[in-house]
């Protein structure tokens, strides 16, 4: 739920040149790729963001569609079954937490610290007991914004009669068994 | 360049532009002169880089001049940009203290924050253009392929059941030909008669084999079709088949000029007057519950 209080960013991420957007399988580490749809994006991000929330703590991010519910995704290597925001690159989680530390944690640490300082300096005082000063002295300048891609036109597209979706395997990969998507027994022929 | 060199290279490029980005300062240096070194080696990078390094020639020098000025100016021009901070680049690779100078122009003191400002500055700006340059670049030099297409298990029939029984009465053989030819060309597997029969079969049980391994039944009404003989055995066997595949077999009748009028038992199933073969053979493709793969290029024009 996005309330009133929340704040927005737009997220950015590189895509190929026939739209497909690079997977790793969490079970057996081979890449595909799967035509990314606008309408599957919240449903890609939101397994990434409860990871880094459990990474990071004390935050709450969410997809901007929603909690939609979960998509799954068949490897078309070794047909594990996952969740679809389970099945990103490591380069892709990397790029999602870098991007979150810089827009959205890291300001936020900024922030505290900043009223910290402020605070202490205005009201550093002795009393009867002790006396203390804070001297704040912290960067708040930002790591660069993280780049995504670009993204390598390999692979080679299956088109899947089954469902009418596209995903991209290894070259001469020819054992797909099931449509990553539907789950449909198919060959390649 | 094949589509391995081009993934090789925009996995390395990828690698070292975050390693510049995002990696600790105190390695900035070496990050930078790795970087600089796959610019300046690699063909993609250089696809990119040349033509527009060679036609603007920077004036880096001016440029920190202006800086120690407190003065920060990039060209309009987005290619003379490009060329301007890619020379920006070159000027401070394996140069500790021009980060020292660029943290001075900016009030602070020490060389990391002059990382810090220069990577905010010059090096984000020029990452991200090189980044979409070096996108379009790869994807202008790998040929667009065709997909490969994955066909569920329920749309894929044995190759016993994919046969198109012809059905005509021998005077006729001349007319069928044409339709057997033609198909068989395309890719389609046509029963034509006794000739697709291991020699020493039953001509009956022959038949009623080829109808077994057919997907479609097709008659040929003409002025010389009789309802009588193996023509009568041939339509029984066929609606025996209807009833026994469903969907998965076509009864087709095609119904010449000057024939008579199509036989009775033939009427509930598919059935058109046609006027030659080429409308013959259009009514039959269309009608057929089988369709061919996708388009593929001919062997002997690859080889």
């Amino acid at each position: 739920m996005i309330d009133e209080d929340s704040v927005r960013y737009s997220i950015t991420f590189a895509l190929d040149k026939d739209e497909c957007l690079r997977r790793t399988c969490p079970s057996c580490g081979r890449d595909f790729k799967t035509q990314a749809d606008p309408a599957d994006l919240a449903s890609i991000l939101q397994p990434a963001f409860r990871r880094i929330e459990t990474e990071i703590g004390e935050i709450s991010i969410s997809a901007a569609e929603g909690e939609s519910s979960p998509q799954y995704l068949l490897c078309p290597y070794c047909n594990h079954r996952a969740e679809s925001g389970d099945m990103l690159t490591d380069k892709f989680q990397i790029y999602l937490k870098r991007f979150i530390m810089r827009e959205y944690v890291l300001p936020k640490i900024n922030n505290i610290f900043s009223d910290i300082a402020n605070g202490s300096k205005s009201s550093s005082r002795s009393n009867s007991f002790i006396k203390f000063e804070i001297k704040a002295d912290f960067d708040n300048t930002l790591p660069s914004r993280p780049i995504s891609g670009p993204e390598s036109p390999d692979m080679t597209k299956v088109e899947m009669l089954c469902c009418g979706r596209m995903i991209k395997i290894y070259d001469g990969w020819f054992d797909l068994e099931k449509c990553p998507f539907c789950e449909a027994e198919v060959r390649i022929i | 360049m094949d589509k391995n060199t081009v993934t090789e290279s925009l996995r390395r490029f990828v690698e070292r532009r975050d390693d510049l980005l995002h990696e600790d300062e105190s390695g900035f240096n070496l990050h930078l002169s790795r970087f600089m070194e796959f610019c300046e080696s690699d063909e993609l990078l250089q696809s990119v880089l040349q033509p527009t390094v060679e036609k603007y020639s920077p004036e880096v020098d001016s440029w920190w001049k202006m800086l120690f000025d407190r003065k920060i100016e990039f060209p309009q021009n987005p290619d003379e940009e490009f060329a301007l901070r890619y020379a920006i680049l070159k000027s401070v690779n394996g140069k500790s203290d021009k980060f020292i100078s660029f943290a001075i122009a900016f009030g602070k003191r020490k060389r990391d924050e002059g990382v810090e400002l220069f990577r905010s500055i010059v090096l984000r700006s020029f990452t991200t253009e090189l980044t979409n340059r070096v996108s379009n670049a790869a994807n202008i030099v790998t040929p667009e392929e065709r997909a490969l297409q994955a066909v569920p298990l329920s749309r894929i029939p044995s190759t016993t059941e994919t046969r198109i029984f012809l059905s005509h009465k021998s005077i006729d053989k001349p007319l069928v030909m044409r339709y057997y030819n033609a198909l068989k060309t395309l890719g389609f597997e046509p029963w034509l008669d006794e000739s697709d029969m291991p020699a020493g079969t039953n001509l009956e049980r022959g038949i009623f084999e080829g109808f077994e391994k057919s997907c479609a039944a097709v008659f040929f009404i003409t002025e010389n079709f009789k309802d009588e003989k193996y023509l009568a055995s041939e339509v029984d066997y066929a609606i025996l088949q209807k009833r026994n595949k469903g969907n998965k077999f076509a009864i087709i009748t095609f119904r010449y000029p000057n024939a008579l009028p199509v036989p009775g038992l033939l009427k509930p199933y598919i059935f058109k007057d046609v006027e030659n073969d080429l409308d013959g053979f259009y009514q039959l493709v269309r009608a057929l519950p089988i369709e061919l793969g996708q388009t593929r290029w001919k062997k002997e024009v690859v080889d």
